[in-house]
């Protein structure tokens, strides 16, 4: 009785194994595919493209995120009237002060406010980096950003590899995130 | 998808907040297990406690290690409050040697301590689906299905949404198994540490099955899905060892 029993369990176990197996082979992904995964269609979440976007910097120049390809994005969507927008501020200037000249830049994509307010903000703190103008909220909608600050990591191919949503962020922060990408080792 | 969800004023983010009342159901769920397993409950919810809040600080811990040359000069940076900078592989590690510390420290019976926390663990899981469904996180493969929903650009499988129901189904079992005494008036298992096992392979079946349908599955050399294979291995060793426990070295012919 007891053998019958032991039979059982072991049919059982082959027949998990060869199911299983089956069904890793039927639910591979063919190399053609593999490669279509890194041509999905622009989203603001990790491992997709940036969705692209041209805007007026506050100097008055366009600037479009397709043109930084090859750089190190971080992407920031913030307003002067958000407290924790501010306190990363400073933050955000020392890693752009540091890593600039190794193919990092900043956009900080003011949403829906007046170029007066941000001009005195940003030379109040001294700000170097672009700082965009989104007036009517639009790229800040099809980054779907609806607590700020929302900060997305964009490698050198245009993918974006880390999404921090709120903050402050902390230097130090920022700065491994950005010397992981600038290193191509992708954030973690 | 509702990656932000209103309450009282406050918009808080799906993903986190979902998390936070999985494990909070999760650990109720488990003292309550505990209780009908006749252990102390308070050690139970307290060993589960402990261990999530060391996976917290130690995967936190280990990110600033592994960043060191950016925290080095304002190592205060890693009390930071954001929900990214957390190496989680590594914290998982440091709260279950907590877990086990904790466990070793009070003398908590191995088995059957594990047998109360399974149906608490499939209960955090399933709330935890639900948070990443909502946040967009884990999202499934494309699919022509009625049942598809549209998230990142195209319409998907729910995949998250499976996961949910397998580990709603998983946890439906584990209940019954653990309510009704199937295996008589006295014991509710064949062996202390059965229900832990059986969640084990039942969780680990289901992923084999489910990861099939995931976008963002690792893969492996010639295109196969890295947990599908792990899956398998845990799935037959789960099994293997009810086998063993069932049918003892001894008595092997």
């Amino acid at each position: 009785m007891d053998w019958d029993r032991k039979i059982t369990w072991r049919a059982l176990m082959v027949a998990l194994l060869a199911l299983g197996v089956v069904w890793i082979a039927a639910s591979r992904v063919p190399d053609g595919e593999a490669l279509a995964r890194s041509d999905r269609p622009p989203a603001p979440q990790t491992g997709f493209a940036a969705p692209d976007f041209t805007l007026e910097t506050r100097g008055g120049d366009t600037v479009s995120l397709a043109e930084l390809r090859g750089q190190v994005v971080l992407l920031n969507f913030w307003a002067t009237w958000c407290p924790p927008c501010r306190a990363e501020m400073p933050a955000i200037q020392k890693v752009y002060d540091q890593y600039a000249d190794q193919g990092f830049t900043v956009l900080a994509v003011d949403v829906g406010e007046g170029d007066a307010q941000v001009a005195a903000f940003a030379d109040e703190r001294g700000l170097s980096f672009p700082i965009l103008m989104d007036r009517d909220g639009a790229i800040s909608t099809r980054y779907q950003v609806r607590a700020m600050p929302s900060t997305f990591f964009i490698d050198r191919e245009g993918v974006i590899q880390e999404v921090t949503l709120g903050g402050p962020m902390s230097e130090a922060f920022i700065e491994s995130q950005v010397s992981d990408l600038l290193a191509g080792e992708g954030g973690d | 998808m509702a990656p932000y969800l209103s309450i009282f004023g406050f918009s808080l983010q799906s993903y986190p907040l979902f998390i936070l009342i999985g494990v909070a159901a999760g650990l109720w769920l488990a003292a309550r297990q505990a209780r009908r397993l006749d252990l102390d409950a308070d050690h139970v919810y307290n060993l589960g406690f402990y261990s999530l809040l060391a996976t917290l600080v130690g995967a936190r811990l280990a990110f600033v290690a592994g960043n060191w040359s950016a925290y080095r000069d304002a190592p205060l940076s890693a009390l930071s409050l954001t929900t990214t900078g957390f190496a989680w592989p590594e914290g998982v590690v440091v709260g279950l040697l907590v877990a086990l510390i904790y466990g070793l420290r009070y003398r908590l019976p191995a088995g059957l301590t594990l047998d109360a926390i399974a149906p608490g663990l499939a209960l955090a899981m399933a709330v935890e689906r639900l948070g990443a469904f909502l946040g967009g996180i884990n999202f499934g493969e494309p699919t022509s299905l009625p049942w598809g929903v549209f998230m990142w650009g195209e319409v998907r499988h729910p995949a998250q949404i499976y996961e949910m129901l397998a580990l709603l189904a998983i946890l439906a079992v584990l209940l019954w198994q653990q309510e009704r005494r199937p295996f008589g008036e006295l014991r509710t298992t064949p062996f202390d540490g059965f229900t832990f096992v059986l969640f084990v392979a039942l969780y680990a079946g289901s992923r084999l099955f489910l990861e099939a349908f995931r976008a963002d599955a690792p893969l492996m050399s010639g295109g196969l899905r890295a947990v599908q294979v792990v899956a398998l291995a845990v799935t037959l060793v789960a099994v293997w060892y009810v086998y063993r426990r069932r049918f003892p070295a001894a008595s092997d012919t």
